[in-house]
């Protein structure tokens, strides 16, 4: 996985919803729900196609007190799992901004 | 899943008032005559056009629903079906309740290519029983195909099979069934009232004279799973059941129910939006069910053998028009669960128990 690549929700496989300061995620292919904390919620949030790895670090290093090496590790496990789990693809090209209704 | 983390989200859910599922009735209109159905197609007015379902979607999306499971009547009768399962699959987990006649080879692969999460059919027993019951020719054959073609569309289909009257020496018949299709068998014992109060589908419910201890084992498999375990008064001061709080009910015309059992209407999706409804201009009635905890339930708290019961508001009011007084029916049910555990290895038990 590298700095520059743009990790998107495969919402085809998915269904999620932002509950309180959590996210829940319903996968469709494993039939398990996946419970996000704040932290956790927010880079999913962010993981919408148009922003790389790089911006995603920093946006979590502003928003929460967290410094540059623990947020690079955090996100970048966090990511490295959901890919896993097909809930996330990477990108090589930044996806335009788009309306997902 | 992890059954805590689940519990947790149902908490949440039934604790802020969203409703994880939603049961959508989509039409009343059925090719099927089924004489225990529960439904009542005169009480229902103009059905909901496509724009007015694919708004109440959104909305329920907005309010934070996962589920959505559409059924009827028979949801294939409605010509514009498809585009609302595509229209709710790209949001919602769908699952669809049908008697399965509709579905042919290419349904089944468009509801696949669509991704709906399952399907579930009623299967009531053979040929014979089943085109009686449902009144149609040919009905036992139509569902055999659509579940040779959901299995082929690699579709996670459920078979719901009813125990009643006429059928209870069936149970082995209906599992190879399942098993040949790759369902999931998922037997029943409750018959339902209509929901105008009608009684007359509860003449098909299991005479007591035909219960053998055999028959018991058979179709309560999965309620001795699941029941059996509770304790008494394991819910004082709880509530009831999520109906109201964290499920809800729409009927084809729009009205919100809290669940398809509880025939109070609580707001007209035509004219109001589904959170006006279910969270800021609440009826009188919305209040009073969520009020309700299992203490009001006076003689099922007292009762000793509530371990095996799981009581339900909707079957009490339309049993008895008051929700708080017992089903007979589910008192029924519980003395034979109960029976079952004094004397699982013979005799009727039931009889004892009722002596």
């Amino acid at each position: 996985m590298r700095k520059d690549q743009h990790p998107e929700r495969n919402e085809n496989h998915c269904v999620w919803r932002v509950v309180g300061e959590e996210v829940i995620i319903l996968s469709d292919h494993s039939r398990k729900i996946h419970v996000l904390n704040e932290v956790a919620a927010e880079i999913w949030k962010l993981c919408d196609g148009t922003k790389s790895l790089k911006d995603i670090v920093s946006v979590i290093t502003e928003e929460f007190d967290v410094d540059i090496e623990t947020a690079d590790r955090d996100v970048a496990e966090f990511i490295e799992n959901m890919c896993r789990l097909n809930l996330l693809v990477l990108r090589e090209k930044a996806n335009e901004q788009r309306d997902t209704q | 899943m992890s059954k805590e983390i689940l519990n947790r989200i149902y908490e949440k859910y039934d604790g802020l008032c969203i409703p994880w599922t939603v049961h959508f009735e989509l039409t009343y209109r059925c090719n099927f005559r089924c004489r225990h159905c529960y439904t009542v197609p005169e009480e229902c007015g103009q059905e909901l056009a496509l724009s007015e379902i694919k708004r109440i979607i959104r909305e329920l999306e907005e309010m934070g629903t996962m589920g959505l499971v559409f059924s009827g009547g028979e949801i294939f009768l409605r010509r514009d079906l498809m585009d609302i399962l595509d229209f709710a699959c790209k949001r919602f987990h769908v699952n669809l309740l049908t008697n399965g006649s509709y579905i042919d080879r290419e349904r089944a692969h468009k509801l696949k290519e669509i991704g709906i999460s399952g399907v579930e059919i009623s299967l009531y027993g053979d040929k014979n029983f089943h085109d009686s019951l449902t009144g149609v020719n040919g009905s036992f054959d139509m569902i055999i195909n659509s579940l040779k073609w959901l299995k082929e569309a690699e579709i996670a289909v459920t078979l719901k099979c009813l125990a009643m009257k006429g059928n209870l020496d069936q149970h082995g018949y209906l599992i190879g069934i399942a098993q040949y299709y790759g369902a999931r068998f998922k037997p029943g014992v409750t018959i339902y009232p209509r929901t105008d109060g009608s009684q007359e589908p509860c003449n098909l419910r299991i005479p007591r004279d035909s219960f053998s201890m055999d028959h018991l084992n058979n179709w309560f498999l999965e309620v001795k799973q699941t029941e059996n375990n509770k304790e008494k008064g394991q819910y004082k001061n709880k509530k009831i059941c999520k109906a109201g709080r964290s499920f809800a009910s729409i009927t084809p015309d729009g009205r919100v129910r809290a669940c398809p059992m509880i025939p109070l209407d609580l707001g007209d999706l035509k004219k109001r939006s589904f959170k006006s409804i279910w969270h800021t201009e609440i009826s009188e009635e919305l209040k009073m069910l969520r009020s309700f905890t299992i203490n009001d339930l006076r003689e099922c708290s007292k009762c000793d053998i509530s371990g095996f019961c799981v009581p339900c508001i909707g079957l009490n009011y339309l049993e008895n028009s008051d929700f708080f007084r017992p089903s007979k029916e589910f008192c029924r049910i519980a003395y034979w669960l109960f029976s079952r555990q004094s004397h699982p290895k013979g005799g009727t038990g039931y009889e004892t128990a009722l002596c």
